[in-house]
């Protein structure tokens, strides 16, 4: 059993917290328990997986981390390299669930996000129907879009961080975000303006 | 269970190892190893491209009965080329599987590898290493075709406009050489441009724009020094 509490880790660097693993196992646990919340609901984001799912994914990524952890380039945050190794897992699982072609047509026709932007008003940003509608436009979004949407707005990301975890130079990062707030708004059907991605 | 506590299991149950340090720093040195060696052989070819220009002369283009494209194709070391255009794109894959390459573009990467690869390719041609290549080529793969081959090919189809060999007489507006294939031919020289470094006397090797007027005779536009030993094609 791991009788490990994630105080014992309060204080210790990223730099630490890695150098301790490799002796002491327990350690690593204390990486999982630091960052599972946040890396389960970013696995839901992109690949619109169960809980169970996300889960499966979360658990080969941190496997793949234990395996790779000689490998950790300390110029970047340990989140970021992190983050990088669960969003390539949760990629892999992504592309083998889903047709690729046919999950990248947007459907601008989708017929419950339509009743839903026709029938609800948002009443403002941060209240729960907004949440619905963005829960309901993400998945139409193409997988790039949508995820620096997810890093940048859901996950509060740097355009450094993004550029970390996805591997893309920021230039390329500031031009997808600029796309995918235009598709996402194409989507939205005028509901939303610049405000919401304040 | 809770998902550490799994994969703490998962990870002591199957006795998984972390990969040892020195894979990654070693994969790491490989890839920019290769990155360097590819860009050095490009360089290389690149050199080789430049002396092929430096000895063929495209000045010859303006001169050609081929279409501009057909002559350019003839006249470019396609073989260099190829091996350019492969050593560049291989650097370029090489350096883009590094730790942190994407910080920048594919563009920039390819002008930096470009900008490297002429940059000691000139380095290496102005030294006189692209000469020195070459001529191992020459002398150690049967197959391969020289430079000085081709400028030979290219400069012997007296239909097309062009002509060399050596002076073995002079007279007037006449002046009489024997090719590479050792044929004689009567040039018409009277209205013919003579570059400044053609010496007019017999031995002297030169080469010629102009036109076929018969059999053994050819009326020159432009005369000029042949500028490198003949290739292979002396009988």
């Amino acid at each position: 059993m791991v009788n490990f509490k994630i105080e014992r880790c309060a204080g210790l660097t990223d730099q630490e917290v890695i150098r301790l693993s490799m002796t002491n196992m327990d350690f690593f646990a204390c990486l999982v328990l630091k960052h599972e919340n946040k890396l389960l609901r970013y696995i839901k984001k992109i690949s619109q997986s169960n809980h169970e799912e996300a889960e499966d994914i979360l658990q080969d990524a941190f496997i793949k981390i234990w395996r790779n952890l000689h490998g950790y380039d300390p110029r970047l945050t340990l989140e970021s390299w992190i983050f990088r190794i669960v969003h390539n897992e949760t990629i892999s699982f992504w592309r083998k669930k889903t047709s690729y072609s046919k999950d990248n047509i947007i459907r601008l026709d989708d017929e419950r996000l339509n009743t839903l932007l026709a029938t609800e008003d948002i009443e403002e940003i941060g209240g729960e129907k907004f949440f619905r509608i963005i829960e309901e436009i993400l998945p139409l979004l193409k997988l790039e879009y949508r995820e620096v949407l997810v890093l940048k707005y859901l996950e509060d990301k740097s355009y450094e961080e993004i550029s970390d975890i996805l591997k893309i130079p920021e230039g390329t990062v500031a031009t997808r975000i600029n796309r995918a707030k235009k598709s996402f708004k194409e989507l939205a059907g005028g509901k939303f303006d610049n405000t919401i991605f304040k | 269970m809770n998902n550490a506590q799994k994969i703490i299991d998962k990870i002591k149950g199957e006795n998984i190892q972390p990969r040892p340090a020195w894979s990654f720093a070693s994969a790491e040195y490989i890839k920019w190893g290769a990155y360097m060696l590819f860009i050095l052989v490009g360089s290389i070819s690149f050199s080789i491209i430049i002396f092929a220009i430096s000895v063929n002369g495209f000045d010859l283009l303006q001169h050609f009965k081929h279409s501009k494209l057909e002559s350019f194709l003839v006249l470019l070391p396609i073989l260099w080329l190829g091996l350019l255009t492969f050593f560049l794109g291989a650097s370029i894959a090489s350096v883009m599987q590094t730790g942190r390459a994407y910080k920048y573009s594919f563009g920039k990467w390819v002008s930096l590898s470009t900008g490297i690869s002429m940059t000691i390719g000139s380095l290496f041609f102005i030294t006189g290493g692209a000469r020195w290549l070459e001529h191992k080529f020459e002398t150690n793969i049967e197959s391969y075709e020289s430079l000085q081959e081709k400028k030979t090919a290219i400069w012997s189809q007296p239909e097309l406009g062009t002509l060399s060999g050596e002076i073995v007489e002079v007279k007037d507006d006449t002046l009489y050489i024997k090719d590479f294939k050792s044929r004689f031919w009567t040039i018409d020289v009277s209205s013919a441009f003579i570059a400044p470094k053609v010496v007019m006397e017999t031995t002297e090797q030169i080469k010629l724009n102009g036109k076929k007027t018969g059999d053994a005779s050819f009326k020159a536009d432009q005369i000029k020094p042949w500028g490198g030993m003949p290739g292979k094609c002396v009988q």
